[in-house]
């Protein structure tokens, strides 16, 4: 950065005439004389260079009152015009505005929407991720203590075991090995199914009892699992058995 | 140093001071033993073993260590007790005598009677009662020639609450709680005493875990911790659930087959608790009468196995049989258990002196128990056809039997159900 020489936009001083003398002493003034009046003719003719001057300026006078006249004419019509744009603009603008706020308005419940649909995607990508089927609802008699009910428990599923009975019932969940022996002690006569189903080795048991509900996760990663319900006398057994697709990442229960 | 501290930390309640309650037990242990028995034959019953503090924690890999080093016994230490703690009421036994101790005892429940007794089973045949035992449903086993102890709970396998093992001299009546703990699960309260009396071994099993602790004068530890009991129906011919001192009194052995975790058969040393043998399978053993050979086989298997602490495991019996809880007698190196047949049929069978005499024993019998060194009781079993209710088709038909190894004799008895004999293996 650089600092401009000085003087450059200064001007030079300039020596300047002071009134240095004394004002001289105030006279008194003569009385004023009125000037004879000369009473002369008027002249008979105007010049003709007055005349054509007059018309002149006032021609130009009225050409600048017209030209001035039609200037503001003209700008009353373009701000009549200007203003009626305006309104134009103006009522363009409040129509826009309204739209554009019906739109906003439609914006959000279309995200609302979409928002709900990405749930209910979620959600249905879940279910078809881990399905949830109902496998055995309909009630089922057990008439004595030969009886056994049984299903098999399928890999990858988590088991909802759930069950009601109208008396003391029991309930097993067994290994394919387990259920091979407890067919055996039925068909060797070592006991009844009631007994047999489990007592001859189980995974889980409820026994006795009216009702059961229970998640088993074991089958997820296993196909060697059954389900058995007996009863000492008879008794009507609501299931409601379902299974959800939950496949381990590993062999589970006895399988690993 | 360094590793007593590391030790102590795996103390299930690691506190050192003296009103804290993993002493407190351990004084109660005293206390107990020792008020209980003062004034018997068998003297104090004070834990006469003192040893390292160290507690291992629960292994549950499965890595045998079938050679053992030859592992001193505990050595004893006398040890001061103070004040004895009350047994509470709904726990309580009590004992009313009208004999005197005998060198053959048993406390078992005679064929009519409501309540058990302690009798004199020095002949078997003829059981004569010495002391009569009232009080609550529980199962005494014999502690000494004197003491009884058993197990008593508030709880359930649902819900925990006050488990109590409590121990009574039945002479003098003096009793006391030894152990009080949260539980009431399967297996809750199962234990067993060294054959010093020193240590006691017990299971303490709610909802979410079941301890292994080991009680001495050196406090009470967590020695293992097993994955809670799932709930299911017991398999009679392969659950088990045995817990008790070797002979020699250097091991102590848990085989189970209930847990949802851990290894199924565990040795450990009684000196520090620390694992000796281990398997993740194994059910229905029992030590053998002398030394440290204990005895098991794999669930759903016939072969029987043994693991001795000096000459690792071999197979014990040459013939595969799925045998049901045997039982070693005190000394004589014989071995009763039961079999079943596909049917349910049961047969009580004998394997002595390493399989040089016993063999199957005639009728259908099971569940054999000796009573000394040559007699066992067992019962018959019959048919139950009908009236099974929730039972296999054979079940104990309420006859009973001694029998005489020596005279190769059975004879009906008048006991319907022994709960423990004096002297255990061991303790002759």
């Amino acid at each position: 950065m650089t600092t401009e020489a000085p003087g450059g936009a200064i001007m030079a001083a300039t020596e300047m005439e002071h009134i240095t003398s004394e004002p001289a002493s105030l006279q008194p003034v003569d009385p004023y004389e009125a000037p004879a009046v000369h009473t002369a003719a008027p002249p008979a003719r105007v010049p003709l260079f007055q005349t054509r001057e007059r018309r002149w300026w006032a021609t130009a006078l009225t050409s600048t009152v017209l030209i001035s006249a039609l200037g503001v004419g003209f700008l009353y019509i373009d701000d009549s015009s200007n203003q009626a744009s305006i309104r134009s603009l103006t009522t363009q603008n409040e129509s826009l505005t309204g739209r554009n706020l019906i739109l906003q308005n439609q914006l959000d419940k279309t995200q609302a929407n979409l928002t709900a649909t990405l749930g209910e995607l979620a959600q249905t990508k879940a279910d078809l991720e881990h399905p949830h089927v109902v496998i055995s609802n309909a009630p089922i008699k057990i008439k004595d203590r030969t009886w056994y009910l049984a299903g098999s428990v399928p890999d990858t599923f988590t088991l909802h075991l759930q069950a009601t009975s109208t008396g003391p019932m029991s309930v097993s969940i067994l290994t394919l090995e387990q259920w091979a022996k407890a067919v055996q002690c039925i068909t060797s006569g070592a006991g009844s199914a009631n007994y047999c189903m489990h007592y001859s080795g189980a995974v889980m048991s409820w026994l006795s009892v009216t009702s059961v509900k229970y998640d088993f996760h074991l089958a997820e990663g296993c196909a060697d699992y059954v389900t058995v319900f007996t009863a000492a006398s008879a008794v009507t057994v609501t299931p409601n058995i379902s299974v959800t697709y939950n496949p381990a990442s590993k062999a589970t229960g006895v399988c690993a | 140093m360094c590793d007593l501290r590391q030790e102590r930390k795996r103390v299930t309640r690691p506190y050192v001071f003296s009103l804290q309650s993993t002493v407190r037990k351990g004084v109660v242990l005293l206390v107990a033993l020792a008020a209980v028995a003062s004034c018997t034959a068998n003297g104090p019953l004070a834990p006469q073993a003192r040893h390292s503090p160290a507690s291992p924690t629960a292994s549950s890999s499965p890595t045998p260590t079938p050679l053992e080093s030859p592992t001193p016994s505990p050595s004893p230490s006398p040890i001061t007790p103070p004040s004895p703690v009350a047994v509470p009421a709904w726990a309580a036994l009590h004992a009313s005598c009208a004999g005197s101790p005998a060198a053959q005892e048993a406390v078992l429940k005679l064929q009519g009677a409501a309540n058990p007794v302690l009798a004199d089973v020095s002949n078997a045949k003829s059981p004569r009662t010495v002391c009569g035992i009232s009080g609550g449903s529980f199962q005494p086993q014999l502690v000494t020639q004197t003491m009884i102890s058993w197990y008593a709970t508030q709880g359930n396998p649902t819900t925990a609450a006050t488990s109590v093992i409590a121990a009574l001299d039945l002479f003098t009546g003096g009793s006391s709680v030894v152990a009080t703990w949260s539980g009431g699960s399967i297996m809750d309260g199962l234990h067993a005493w060294s054959p010093d009396r020193g240590f006691l071994a017990y299971m303490a099993s709610n909802a979410s875990s079941v301890e292994l602790h080991l009680l001495s004068g050196g406090g009470d530890r967590v020695v293992a911790s097993l994955g809670s009991v799932p709930g299911r129906g017991p398999d009679p011919n392969q659950d088990d659930a045995y817990l008790a001192f070797s002979p020699d009194g250097a091991y102590f052995a848990l085989v189970q087959t209930f847990t949802s975790s851990g290894d199924q058969l565990q040795v450990r040393r009684t000196i520090d608790g620390s694992l000796a043998f281990s398997l993740s399978k194994g059910t229905m053993a029992t030590w053998g009468s002398t030394g440290s050979r204990l005895y098991y086989r794999m669930p759903n298997s016939g072969l029987v196995q043994v693991w001795d602490s000096k000459a690792g495991v071999s197979q014990a019996l040459a013939k595969q049989l799925s045998w049901i809880r045997p039982r070693a007698d005190a000394g004589d190196d014989n071995i009763a258990f039961t079999v079943r047949d596909t049917a349910g049929t049961p047969h009580v069978w004998l394997y002595g002196h390493g399989g040089r005499s016993g063999g199957q024993l005639p009728n259908v019998r099971s569940s054999p128990i000796w009573l000394n060194s040559t007699e066992l009781f067992y019962a018959e079993e019959a048919v139950c056809s009908t009236n099974c209710g929730i039972g296999p088709a054979w079940q104990p038909d309420g006859k009973t039997f001694t029998f005489d190894v020596a005279a190769q004799a059975e004879t009906a008895s008048k006991i319907s159900q022994v709960y423990s004999a004096w002297p255990r293996p061991g303790q002759v």
